[in-house]
């Protein structure tokens, strides 16, 4: 990635050389050379490679600014042939407009560079790998690895730099249980480093253990009931139901536009459970510092502390419209002012205690697409999926056929909170949405009470 | 301002000078290799209380190369498009085809990769040309004043989106397929808020005004009646009563059929799913194919189509991306499910009927079964006719809320708006509408379909599958349609 930091410099470069005086340029770089391997039934169904970096431009004139996102050839000559003709184009159009209420601010120079590189690896040793370790097994997934990269550059001298390599694999094994109902866990596999043979036999253990709760899967399940429930929500579950809760709540411009799911916890008419808080915390290092103006966050931003209102995240061009102080918050992507590197706290409960003290109730190992059912009461909806399981008296009796729930977050995260487990686990954020998103989040798994299933 | 055109579209040739060397390139090539060069050009404009945003550009192009050796296909992407770039990625894709051939799944006949050659263009692109930046902002300021709906009313937003793209694919087989596109995504709101409380009404649910076409695709005059409106529901829904609880007869307004349509409907049906290449994400189906051809999906009040002919619905095209020329056809017919959503590889592999539905969100993803124009057929009951059949029962509009299983069988669906029916007439607002159910229940308890005067058509950009995941556009159109002791609710059940 050190040519990729060096085109973005020379880049960058080019264009700052082609602004007047009172014009200003801000550049976030993305981007990633990655290989995608789907997997159907233990063998190869799909084979791509992406190599892409783009370019998304804030240019601001006397106060007038624009947006741009750009792709780059990494040929120079041509890359800065079309970035002038673009600012040309920007140029031009600035004159037609207002003053932006949203003028983003320019953050002070610095530079900072970070590479992380891994060693190369071989797709079909990778793929001789997998197929080797879930020879009996109908496994489904999706192997993504290869670097990533964040750069933000302003045309007063900021540069800041972060690249990673990463990879992971994100599977399921399916069965059919005796009565013939399709049951399936899920798994997740990365690792800091690459260890060429060393992942694999690691990750073959993985699968060793799972083919015990596969086993369980297979007994007939039971038909639950609409109504409450006493639940453990595995950090997994955990995982898929913030995916929902922070995507506009912790965001100021949400909160401001009417569509935060949190907005009377803001307003301080609505509290939850003192042993739930949620930080925004780069020291996890799920993610860059710098959003795409090139602010740089605090290393943590307490977002509920103990159940109450803490701070919510804020942009720069959030705080230049509300008159408020930025913290960093990113504003772009499909979340605005989302939590990019986050964690809730532990709580006391050992983890290898949930099942006792779930007693007689529902463990939930994901949940599926959920989706906020009403704003002003934070009610959740979504479905359970993979292995979840009837629980009686602290011991698993059998599967349960998948449930929809529609449950409002004050009351699963409030009242109805019993524990939250003494240890989490660390989820990498495995969105691929046009890019691979650098986000994630270190998560507890939660106990509580009055969990409502409706179909 | 007022003279800078809004279009932003230049020649792709242009953008592609070494075309002519990647044609010998390409001709020269073993394999069978494909190269789908693809640059969408994305403007967005906003307004929000009367100011403009920063207004917003994104340029994607890059190729695809498609390798297929020995019955193996592997791709790689690149942005840099010129001979060096191409040529690296053909040689990635190769080689990874051929290293990971004893891994692969399925190994194809050349059947899947039929050469076509073609044109397909939105209708009316050359019309683009005539309007400016300023036209634009003129019909978000116009539309920023329609929202105005009074003191309550807190936010105005209107938003306009136009994506220019364009795809070229060649191959060593004889394939040269040109498609240019006009994308158009019209979107406003208006929130109202009063004592704590938020309603929010939009013009037919939030990013459903999708459509393909030149300049008349934006209808300032409609688009000024539907800001008036929703300005005004958003109010009148603050005082409204909430939805109530139980069963009923409910009548579902096209802008919530189209979400219906895509999520039990649309996903259920795609081939790959059922082949269970999405079972790692966004899930299976419900459907077997050994359903196809017998299983009653809905009441024989229901037939639905793939349709990418309709000139104007926002997925409409020539081909897909594997070449098969795109057809009208019936999935559902009578109510009994006849074809799948699933392309020449789907078919081959499953051996059911499908359509031409191979498609990839852009040059960087290998495309995979996908909606494109997915409709309910118009029926023979006025949206009047319909009313007076419900003796007590509710009506709802414009999707807010949504989810569903990784089966596609349990589902619960919000909306913005809803309307007491009683007595064979409308009685009144309710707010915080919702429905849930299974899905085979709700289209067998089908009861009436409206009629072509009924007949809406929306889309959504955001359709989310993959992995890689991508997002691709659909079309979705239909009446009105009336079902049977649906279980509803509002906040707080």
């Amino acid at each position: 990635m050190r040519e990729i930091q060096k085109h973005f410099r020379d880049y960058a470069d080019r264009l700052f050389a082609g602004l007047g005086v009172d014009e200003n340029l801000i550049l976030q770089l993305k981007g990633e050379d990655s290989l995608f391997l789907r997997w159907n039934r233990a063998k190869v169904r799909q084979s791509t490679q992406v190599r892409q970096f783009e370019v998304n431009w804030t240019y601001q004139w006397d106060g007038r600014q624009l947006e741009l996102s750009e792709q780059l050839t990494l040929d120079l000559e041509q890359d800065a042939k079309r970035g002038l003709a673009q600012l040309a184009r920007l140029k031009m159009q600035a004159a037609g407009l207002e003053k932006s209420h949203q003028l983003a601010p320019l953050s002070p120079a610095e530079t900072s560079v970070r590479v992380g590189e891994l060693p190369a690896r071989d797709p079909a040793k990778i793929a001789r790998q997998i197929e080797q370790a879930s020879q009996d097994l109908d496994l489904i997934g999706f192997w993504c690895s290869g670097p990533m990269v964040r750069g933000v550059a302003h045309s007063k001298g900021l540069f800041l730099f972060e690249a990673r390599d990463a990879f992971f694999f994100d599977y399921s094994i399916f069965t059919v249980s005796d009565a013939g109902e399709n049951k399936a866990v899920k798994g997740f596999f990365s690792e800091a480093q690459w260890d060429e043979d060393g992942w694999a036999t690691r990750w073959g253990q993985q699968i060793l253990r799972q083919k015990e709760d596969l086993a369980l899967l297979r007994r007939p399940s039971r038909k639950l009931a609409s109504g409450k429930y006493r639940v453990y929500l595995a950090p997994s579950a955990m995982s898929s139901m913030m995916e929902t809760m922070k995507s506009e709540s912790f965001s100021f411009l949400a909160y401001k536009h009417g569509r935060s799911l949190l907005k009377d916890f803001v307003d301080g008419m609505r509290r939850f459970s003192p042993r739930f808080s949620v930080t925004e915390d780069f020291e996890l290092g799920f993610a860059p510092r710098f959003n795409r103006l090139g602010e740089i966050a605090p290393a943590q931003i307490p977002l509920i502390s103990e159940g109450h209102y803490r701070n919510s995240l804020v942009s720069g061009k959030t705080a230049r419209e509300y008159g408020v102080a930025s913290n960093g918050g990113e504003d772009s992507g499909w979340e605005t002012e989302a939590p990019r590197s986050y964690q809730i706290a532990a709580g006391e409960l050992p983890s290898d205690q949930a099942l006792a003290e779930l007693g007689t109730g529902v463990w939930i190992n994901e949940t599926h697409y959920t989706n906020f059912s009403d704003l002003k009461t934070a009610r959740i909806t979504g479905m359970t999926r993979y292995a979840c399981f009837w629980v009686e008296n602290g011991r698993i009796v059998e599967p349960i056929q998948d449930m929809r729930f529609d449950v409002s977050l004050f009351d699963l995260f409030g009242e109805d909170l019993v524990a939250l487990t003494k240890e989490r686990k660390d989820f990498l954020d495995v969105g691929t949405y046009h890019l691979r998103v650098w986000a994630g989040s270190r998560l507890p798994g939660v106990l509580a009470q009055n969990f409502n299933f409706t179909l | 301002m007022s003279q800078i055109p809004f279009s932003v579209a230049t020649d792709f040739e242009a953008d592609l000078p070494e075309l002519s060397a990647i044609r010998s390139e390409l001709a020269a090539s073993r394999d069978h290799v494909q190269l789908r060069f693809h640059r969408e050009l994305q403007q967005t404009r906003a307004m929000r209380n009367d100011r403009l945003e920063a207004p917003k550009l994104n340029r994607q192009q890059g190729v695809m190369a498609e390798v297929f050796k020995d019955g193996v296909l592997s791709y790689a992407g690149t942005a840099d498009v010129s001979l060096n770039g191409v040529r690296r990625a053909i040689a990635e894709a190769r080689a990874t085809a051929e290293r990971l051939a004893p891994h692969a799944l399925v190994r194809f006949s050349k059947d899947v990769r039929p050469a076509t050659k073609g044109h397909y263009e939105s209708p009316g692109l050359a019309s683009l040309k005539s309007m400016t930046i300023q036209q634009i902002d003129d019909v978000l300021a116009g539309a920023n004043q329609a929202l105005k709906g009074g003191a309550e009313i807190s936010q105005r937003h209107a938003q306009i989106e136009l994506v220019e793209s364009e795809s070229w694919t060649l191959s060593n087989a004889g394939d040269d397929r040109r498609q240019q596109f006009a994308l158009w995504v019209v979107d406003a709101s208006a929130t109202a808020e009063r004592a704590g409380e938020f309603q929010t009404r939009s013009l037919n649910g939030a990013h459903s005004h999708c459509h393909q076409g030149g300049a008349d695709t934006l209808n300032v005059a409609s688009l000024t009646t539907g800001c008036e409106r929703a300005a005004q529901e958003a109010v009148e829904l603050l005082s409204a009563e909430n939805c109530p609880e139980g069963d009923f007869d409910l009548i579902l307004a096209p802008d919530q059929m189209l979400l219906q349509i895509h999520e039990s409907i649309g996903h259920p049906l795609e081939l790959d799913r059922i082949l269970g290449d999405e079972r790692n994400y966004a899930g299976w189906s419900f459907v077997k194919l050994a359903d196809f051809g017998h299983l009653q999906y809905g009441s024989p009040l229901l037939n639905v189509s793939f349709d990418p002919t309709l000139r104007h619905e926002y997925a409409s095209y020539g081909f897909d991306d594997c070449g098969a020329p795109a057809t009208r056809e019936l999935l559902i017919e009578k109510g009994v499910l006849k074809r799948g959503l699933g392309s020449l590889e789907s078919q081959e592999r499953a051996g059911v009927p499908g359509v031409a539905n191979f498609r990839s969100a852009s040059w960087n993803r290998a495309p995979i079964d996908r909606m494109a124009n997915l409709n309910v057929e118009p029926g023979a009951t006025s949206l009047q006719d319909m009313i007076g059949m419900i003796d007590d029962g509710l009506m709802m509009s414009a999707n807010r809320s949504w989810s569903i299983d990784d089966y596609r069988d349990k589902f619960q669906f919000g909306c913005e708006i809803g309307w007491r029916i009683k007595g064979g007439k409308i009685v009144g607002l309710v707010k915080n509408p919702n429905y849930r159910g299974r899905t085979l229940n709700f289209w067998r308890s089908l009861k009436a379909v409206g009629n072509r005067e009924n007949f809406e058509v929306y889309g959504s950009p955001f359709c989310g599958k993959g992995e890689p995941s991508q997002i691709i556009r659909v079309g979705h159109a239909s009446p009105s349609c009336l079902f049977e002791k649906m279980s509803c609710f509002g906040r707080g059940t």
